[in-house]
């Protein structure tokens, strides 16, 4: 199923995609993908992740023994990425003959770091038992614990594996080993009695507490839509640094919204460049159309989703490329409830209505409205033939949406289109200028062309979410934990007390400091069991994230401020 | 809206903390979900009981937490609840708010063993 929407079995088309491997994956992206297996074991391989756009990645999996396993992943995926791999190994453990022994690996990966990550599993179970051919089968395990088995274990492992998690847990590697043998590898027993040594500390929480099963919390605090919005973040900044003007226009099938855009491409034509990005559960018919007025268009078909998602928009950006200093018009699928949750990296929001609708619409879908900057009321020519209230209409869209700018509209006789044009020159004009700006203080020039990047290793915010702090190449770590410390939040803090601020609305989750302290104080926390989370890939964006967060937010109440001050609404 | 991706986002999320955790059982796992936010609380218990069958966090115990829905009032100068997007103003009774919190859902945190 659609992992964003959880509509049926996405097979999500974005057209013109050369393939030497077309795969559809859960997640309903389709990528490209060079896959070289060489091995013999059964190798179940399912990959779900939103890609990068353009990029070509490599497995390659050598495979000298029975078990020998190295993964080289120099990419980027922005999603969790699950490898099941189920082995049928030659795995002798000779207390029983010719034992086969399905050893199942479940990596969970939270890949949102460009580093490679060779995975070299020390695999200490196979160290271990080779010291130890005892008659009491008394053997030490990674993570300190020894106990007694009476059996005998002349182990030939062919077991090189090689895969270094750096994960804390307690047992040195996120395995789940469904072995035939008795032989429990979550080790939080004490010892056998009468061994000599009776070892406590080998729980996750280090310590034991009488009575009680080692049993904790794990703070999180992760957003359930933190993945789409770490990728449209990742599209606005993309967008940002190449000048480009991004729209998402939203609305009801039939609204007339393809109609409003050929004609604005019709009339922007040399003035501004602009490009589309379609959304359809199928067909392209709208790319079609768009294309026949010269515009560069891309067509994305949803099969059963109902709505876009950044991750769909990231590949068309890749795709599309649309020129510096342009215009780039998203059409969602037709649809006034889901497209509204789901960010796509857009500068606004435009919600088309027409007046064949209803004036009652925008109480019907408030959230639709809300997350709109303006709303173009079309087919305004049809007016004389309904019982239309106009006056109602706007009341009630400025009612769900106080600083919601309303621009009359006729696709068909072209009535206030000057208005919407203009509104769009206004953008592009800002975009223009905050490039130029950019450009001038390349503060993420790194930025500059990612999703067209092949190599991610120079992005400094990558490197640094991975899941493994010790590693070297995460030099850039210490970074983050600046952002996570006291200058961000002293912006934060001020950022409230500014005089043209003075009736900024703060955010609830922000004025409770507790949360912040917790973020803010993380980083320095000595605690292993807890201070890999704050760095893993999931909660080491929360801070800078709000902070771009409260920048965009402040922004936005900053025009809207703007606007209620001297409301522009063009009839 | 969409309770089923919902909930399996939450799995990921639940899967990845408690592996990388040494967890063997997730034992709860308390959701915020703002009362603005675009999801319904039984379709959403409901979800979380099917998508995480055979997960770590099979049978565990969910937890949600409702926050209020969070909004400037313009007029009166203040952060007001609201129960709906639409709603006026509990004080003044403008419309002329701003929605600040309780328009999201997030994984607070896990019980695990």
């Amino acid at each position: 199923m659609c992992m964003t929407c959880g509509c049926g079995n996405a097979e999500v088309h974005v057209e013109g995609a050369e393939h030497k491997h077309t795969h559809t994956h859960a997640d309903g992206t389709t990528h490209s993908h060079a896959h070289g297996h060489a091995h013999e074991p059964a190798h179940e391989h399912a990959h779900g992740h939103a890609q990068e756009p353009a990029r070509e990645h490599a497995h390659a999996y050598a495979q000298e023994s029975a078990h020998d396993h190295a993964h080289e992943h120099g990419h980027e995926h922005a999603l969790e990425h699950a490898h099941e791999h189920g082995h049928v190994l030659a795995h002798e453990h000779g207390h029983e003959p010719a034992q086969e022994h399905a050893h199942e690996h479940a990596h969970e990966h939270a890949h949102e770091h460009a580093h490679e990550h060779a995975h070299e599993h020390a695999h200490e179970h196979a160290r271990d038992h080779s010291q130890h051919p005892d008659a009491t089968g008394m053997h030490t395990h990674a993570d300190g614990t020894t106990h007694a088995r009476p059996h005998q274990h002349p182990h030939e492992h062919p077991h090189e594996h090689p895969h270094e998690h750096a994960h804390e847990h307690a047992h040195e590697h996120a395995h789940e080993h469904a072995h035939e043998h008795a032989h429990e590898h979550a080790h939080e027993h004490a010892q056998e009695p009468g061994a000599g040594a009776l070892h406590y500390g080998s729980g996750a929480a280090g310590t034991s507490a009488p009575g009680m099963t080692q049993a904790r919390l794990v703070l999180i605090e992760r957003d359930i839509l933190g993945k789409n919005d770490a990728i449209a973040r990742r599209n606005r900044a993309w967008l940002s640094c190449n000048g480009v003007f991004a729209l998402n226009l939203v609305s009801s099938p039939g609204s007339g919204k393809t109609t409003l855009l050929v004609r604005t491409i019709e009339h922007l034509a040399g003035k501004l460049p602009v490009a589309v990005i379609e959304g359809d559960q199928q067909t392209t018919f709208d790319a079609d159309r768009i294309r026949a007025t010269g515009a560069p268009a891309l067509q994305i078909n949803t099969g059963k989703g109902c709505h876009l998602d950044a991750a769909m928009v990231e590949t068309a950006l890749g795709r599309l490329a649309p020129a510096a200093d342009s215009v780039l018009m998203i059409e969602n699928v037709g649809n006034l409830v889901c497209p509204a949750g789901f960010d796509l990296g857009e500068a606004h929001k435009v919600v088309v209505l027409s007046v064949t609708e209803g004036e009652d619409k925008p109480l019907k879908y408030p959230d639709m409205f809300h997350a709109a900057s303006l709303m173009l009321l079309n087919k305004v020519d049809l007016l004389p033939h309904l019982s239309f209230d106009v006056e109602r209409c706007v009341a009630n869209a400025r009612r769900i949406n106080p600083g919601l700018e309303i621009v009359q509209v006729s696709a068909t006789t072209g009535a206030g289109m000057d208005a919407w044009l203009a509104w769009i020159e206004r953008g592009a004009g800002a975009a223009r200028r905050q490039r130029a700006a950019k450009a001038q203080t390349p503060q993420r020039a790194d930025l500059a062309a990612a999703p067209q990047r092949a190599d991610l290793a120079a992005a400094p915010q990558r490197a640094d979410l991975a899941a493994a702090p010790q590693r070297a190449d995460l030099a850039a770590a210490p970074q983050r934990a600046d952002l996570a410390t006291a200058p961000q939040r002293a912006d934060l803090a001020a950022a409230p007390q500014r005089a043209d601020l003075a009736s900024a609305p703060q955010r609830t989750e922000f004025a409770t400091a507790p949360q912040r302290t917790a973020l803010a104080a993380a980083p320095q926390r000595a605690d292993p069991a807890t201070a890999p989370q704050r760095a893993d890939p999931a909660t080491a964006p929360q801070a800078p994230d709000d902070v771009a967060e409260l920048q965009r937010r402040v922004a936005e109440l900053e025009a809207q401020l703007a606007r209620l001050v001297s409301p522009r609404v063009v009839h | 809206m969409h309770e089923m991706s919902l909930a399996e986002s939450v799995r990921e999320i639940v899967d990845e903390t408690a592996r990388a955790n040494g967890a063997v059982r997730v034992a709860a796992v308390r959701l915020e979900i703002g009362r603005l936010a675009q999801v319904e609380i039984d379709a959403m218990k409901f979800a979380f009981d099917v998508v995480m069958r055979g997960s770590l966090a099979d049978s565990a115990r969910l937890e949600i937490v409702e926050c209020d829905g969070a909004a400037w009032c313009m007029r009166c100068s203040q952060t007001v609840l609201i129960a709906r997007r639409g709603d006026a103003c509990p004080e003044c009774d403008s419309h002329q708010l701003q929605v600040t919190g309780g328009d999201r859902m997030r994984v607070m945190e896990i019980e695990i063993e």
